[in-house]
């Protein structure tokens, strides 16, 4: 039975991973109440687009963020103005751009595999296999500076939220659309930047997914779920929800695929979503009522 | 002059029916009017069809001549004209003085909002003591002053409130009246919903009922309080009671 | 429909004679249509002696069935009642390896046990609507994809089963031309069922209170519908039909795996059938199964079967979304050009 700290340490610096992952998807829904489906093939896109960078440019997954993050903010911003917008005088939002959504995942999935074909890819970085020995603990390079970037990238957001216009406009969005409308926020050019930060999150997280994770075109399920189960259960809209969903059920599933079998690194996630909708539906940091 | 113009304005919600069939109505500038009517009536509509929440169908909305019809809230906002909604719509996590800090967010100025915010604490003792509350722990009468001092902010050329009585007990009410009033002797014009239409009426210049999306009745806010017609119909056959119906 | 029974009543009472208003005459005639069309179908088989391309027009006939009763049934939930549910291929798995496992190991032909299977999910979905239509909403859409995903990792992991690698079932004792026949008929009978069911719901009050959900959950609890167990019921009922075609279908394989049954891609063809032919209507989704099953079959003889055809399904849906919301059926009615043949609500 290995080490309880190494699995615990494992499953947070994996949690910090999953954690910026879903931050888009929960402040998408935030903001708009879209949930975008689509969010895993996002980062499924940015992980080839990172994976070809490093492949035939040599350029490393981590600075590849600066490539990615930015193009998929535009593409966010252009993917919401063509499709999600169109929606939004419509009475079933709510069901119309989940479905949306959904079918943008299986174009981009389609896409990706007619291009690439359903082969297993994965950045062979010096880093994903050396690690540091601390005492009877080995701590992953990649998987450690993985973490560090997403707390900077959290970090980032938090700053982006907190002390800048168009983030304050969009917290306010976020905790009431109507009051942000009365006193003069454009909501509809704020959902489209939120959108497109989601986006770049999602394509940020991807460049991470490069050399972390292997994956393939129809791994942006497994990806959706996972993130799904986390956003309910921290709290839909919730960015500390989600931090703390994060780490926390990774810790839990790193212990249960240790004392059980590997199965549990998903399964964990999906049942923790069940409980939570059983027993506390709005989440851990969720709201049950506005003013 | 008239600061408010509505003209024939028809709207409704997405693709409903009509809630507005037609409303004409003028706002004289530094006057109060309230528009009182029964359930249904569109009073609510006809604010936020100036808002721009709602879609207007026809006829025209213009504030100061210049013509707002079909812009959206923000840009209403920009001409002058402030709402406070019938459900307050404040900011739940943020405090009070963050509340207030959101309601500047289009003065753009960091240094100018921030007088104002300033200002507005000082009119408003109930709200500076409780400056670093959250907003969902206020009591549904310090909500309803948190909305009235965020328009307090933004000194418009045109106040819109809803139903600002709505949920509160008689002595609150009280309060947010003289809050209203307040904002009459400051010159700025009031357009007021109520469906309490005593208490509206009371601190009004102008009365105007609707119903059925219809303008029925208007004048003076006094001589429709006591038009035996209206009386019946919408304020329905009361004895004085105690501190009621006496002049303002 | 409402119009032709109007219509009818102002004939009767203008002219109080013996001939039948003509309201109810075209309602007559259209069924008549109907029956006609279903006893063809019926007779299709028998060309067997005749027919060239005999093995491929049963094979896609009865694929076209499957999705028909497939998306017939999601509708009952997902079109009327307005819950969107992404994992309602777990009916159409819990059915095929009921039924498949009872013939591997018990000899019981899934043909008899199709109706049995069809129950059983009846009752899975009543456990399961039970907790995931505590929901509602996006937390609901989300429920329903964990919950085929742990069903999938479910399959994938009882050996008794056949876990990840798979259950075959014996063959079916016949001759290698007529093989398909009973599956043709099986298929048929499911999607006739199933249609029959959502006609019957949608044209009776508990179909309105469903329907009543869709539009204003709020306002049906008001108005005295006990929503959770209308909705609990659609869920529970929309499973019968599909547990009953998941039999039918896993033993048309012989051989059942997970990922047959447990993808997303599958739930995405329900959901789209449902959205292309017209969601919340009776024919909508059996139009829109008969043109996507028409329409993969271009696609795959054109393109093989690779991944763009996934990525032509989603732009589908999309485009279906954006502009034509409504579907087939329901944009037709709009423009009030609805043929009465396809008027079923």
């Amino acid at each position: 039975m290995t080490n309880a700290i190494q699995i615990a340490v494992l499953g947070v610096l994996l949690g910090g991973v999953y954690a910026l992952m879903a931050s888009g998807l929960t402040m998408i829904y935030g903001v708009m109440q879209i949930i975008n489906l689509a969010h895993g093939a996002f980062m499924i896109v940015a992980a080839y687009v990172a994976f070809f960078l490093y492949r035939d440019s040599g350029i490393d997954p981590f600075l590849s963020i600066l490539i990615t993050a930015p193009a998929f903010f535009v593409a966010g911003l252009i993917v919401y103005t063509l499709l999600f917008s169109r929606l939004v005088d419509s009475p079933r939002f709510g069901e119309m751009t989940v479905l949306l959504s959904f079918g943008l995942a299986l174009a981009l999935e389609g896409s990706l595999g007619a291009g690439f074909s359903g082969i297993y890819h994965r950045s062979d970085v010096s880093y994903s296999t050396s690690t540091w020995d601390i005492g009877s603990i080995f701590i992953p390079k990649g998987q450690a500076y993985g973490f560090v970037a997403c707390l900077g990238l959290f970090g980032l957001l938090w700053a982006f939220l907190n002390l800048t216009r168009p983030g304050y406009a969009i917290r306010a969005t976020m905790q009431n659309r109507g009051a942000a409308q009365v006193v003069g926020v454009n909501v509809t050019r704020i959902s489209t930047i939120a959108f497109g930060i989601g986006a770049a999150l999602a394509g940020a997280a991807g460049s991470l997914m490069s050399f972390l994770f292997t994956f393939h075109p129809a791994a942006h399920w497994q990806w959706i779920a996972l993130l799904l189960s986390l956003i309910v259960v921290g709290g839909l809209g919730s960015l500390a929800g989600v931090f703390v969903a994060g780490i926390g059920l990774a810790v839990v599933a790193a212990f249960a695929t240790d004392w059980l079998s590997p199965t549990w690194s998903y399964l964990t996630f999906y049942l923790a979503l069940f409980i939570v909708l059983l027993v506390r539906p709005q989440g851990l940091f969720g709201k049950a009522a506005t003013i | 002059m008239a600061l408010l113009e509505l003209d024939d304005v028809r709207a409704g919600y997405g693709s409903g029916p009509d809630i507005l069939n037609g409303v004409s109505l003028q706002v004289q500038e530094s006057s109060t009017s309230c528009v009182i009517g029964p359930n249904g009536a569109g009073k609510s509509t006809v604010l936020k069809a100036i808002m721009g929440l709602v879609d207007v169908r026809g006829g025209e909305v213009s504030v100061g001549g210049e013509r707002l019809t079909g812009q959206r809230p923000d840009q209403v906002l920009a001409h002058g004209v402030c709402f406070v909604p019938q459900d307050r719509s404040l900011f739940p996590e943020m405090t009070v003085r963050e509340n207030l800090s959101m309601a500047g967010y289009s003065l753009g100025r960091r240094r100018k909002a921030e007088a104002r915010i300033d200002e507005a604490l000082d009119a408003f003792p109930v709200l500076a003591e409780r400056r670093s509350q959250r907003a969902r722990t206020l009591s549904g009468g310090q909500q309803q002053m948190l909305a009235l001092a965020r328009a307090w902010i933004l000194k418009p050329r045109l106040l819109l409130v809803d139903e600002p009585s709505m949920g509160l007990a008689p002595q609150v009410t009280k309060q947010v009246f003289d809050v209203i009033r307040r904002f009459r002797a400051l010159g700025m014009t009031v357009l007021l919903v109520e469906q309490n239409a005593r208490q509206g009426l009371e601190c009004s210049d102008r009365g105007i009922v609707l119903d059925l999306g219809r303008k029925r009745f208007e004048g003076a806010a006094d001589s429709i309080l006591t038009h035996p017609e209206v009386r019946e119909l919408y304020l329905g056959k009361q004895r004085e009671r105690h501190g009621n119906g006496a002049a303002p | 429909m409402a119009d032709e029974l109007a219509q009818g009543s102002g004939v009767a009472s203008r002219q109080p004679s013996a001939e039948r208003p003509a309201g109810t005459r075209r309602v007559g005639s259209r069924n008549a249509l109907l029956s006609c069309a279903v006893l063809v179908l019926f007779c299709v088989p028998l060309t067997y002696p005749v027919l060239t391309t005999y093995s491929y027009t049963l094979q896609i006939m009865t694929t076209a069935f499957m999705w028909i009763a497939l998306a017939s049934s999601w509708n009952i939930i997902g079109g009327y009642a307005g819950y969107i549910s992404l994992g309602h291929n777990v009916f159409l798995a819990a059915g095929a390896y009921f039924a498949g496992g009872v013939f591997a190991y018990q000899g019981v032909s899934p043909f008899i046990m199709a109706p049995v299977a069809g129950l059983l999910c009846v009752l899975l979905g009543t456990l399961v609507g039970a907790i995931t239509l505590r929901t509602s909403g996006p937390a609901f859409i989300i429920s329903t994809i964990a919950l085929m995903l742990i069903a999938r990792i479910l399959f994938d992991n009882w050996d008794y089963l056949g876990g990840s690698n798979g259950l075959s079932v014996p063959l079916l004792d016949l001759e290698t031309g007529l093989i398909k026949v009973p599956f043709y008929y099986g298929m048929l009978l499911c999607a006739i069922g199933a249609v029959y069911l959502s006609y019957r719901v949608r044209h009776s009050k508990f179909g309105l209170g469903l329907r009543a959900i869709a539009e204003d959950e709020v306002k049906a609890e008001v108005a005295g519908i006990d929503t959770r167990a209308y909705k609990i019921a659609a869920f529970a009922l929309s499973g019968f039909f599909i547990g009953v075609a998941g039999a039918l279908w896993g033993y048309s394989l012989f051989y059942l795996r997970p990922e047959a049954f447990l993808t997303l891609a599958v739930a995405a063809d329900m959901v789209l059938m449902a959205i292309v032919g017209g969601r919340a209507t009776v024919a909508g989704p059996v139009i829109g199964a008969i043109l996507i099953v028409a329409f993969n079959e271009i696609s795959v003889s054109q393109f093989g079967n690779s991944e763009i055809n996934l990525a032509i399904t989603g732009v589908l849906l999309m485009g279906a979304l954006l502009f034509f919301p409504a579907g087939v059926v329901g944009a037709l009615r709009e423009r009030r050009r609805l043929p009465r043949i396809l008027d079923w609500d």
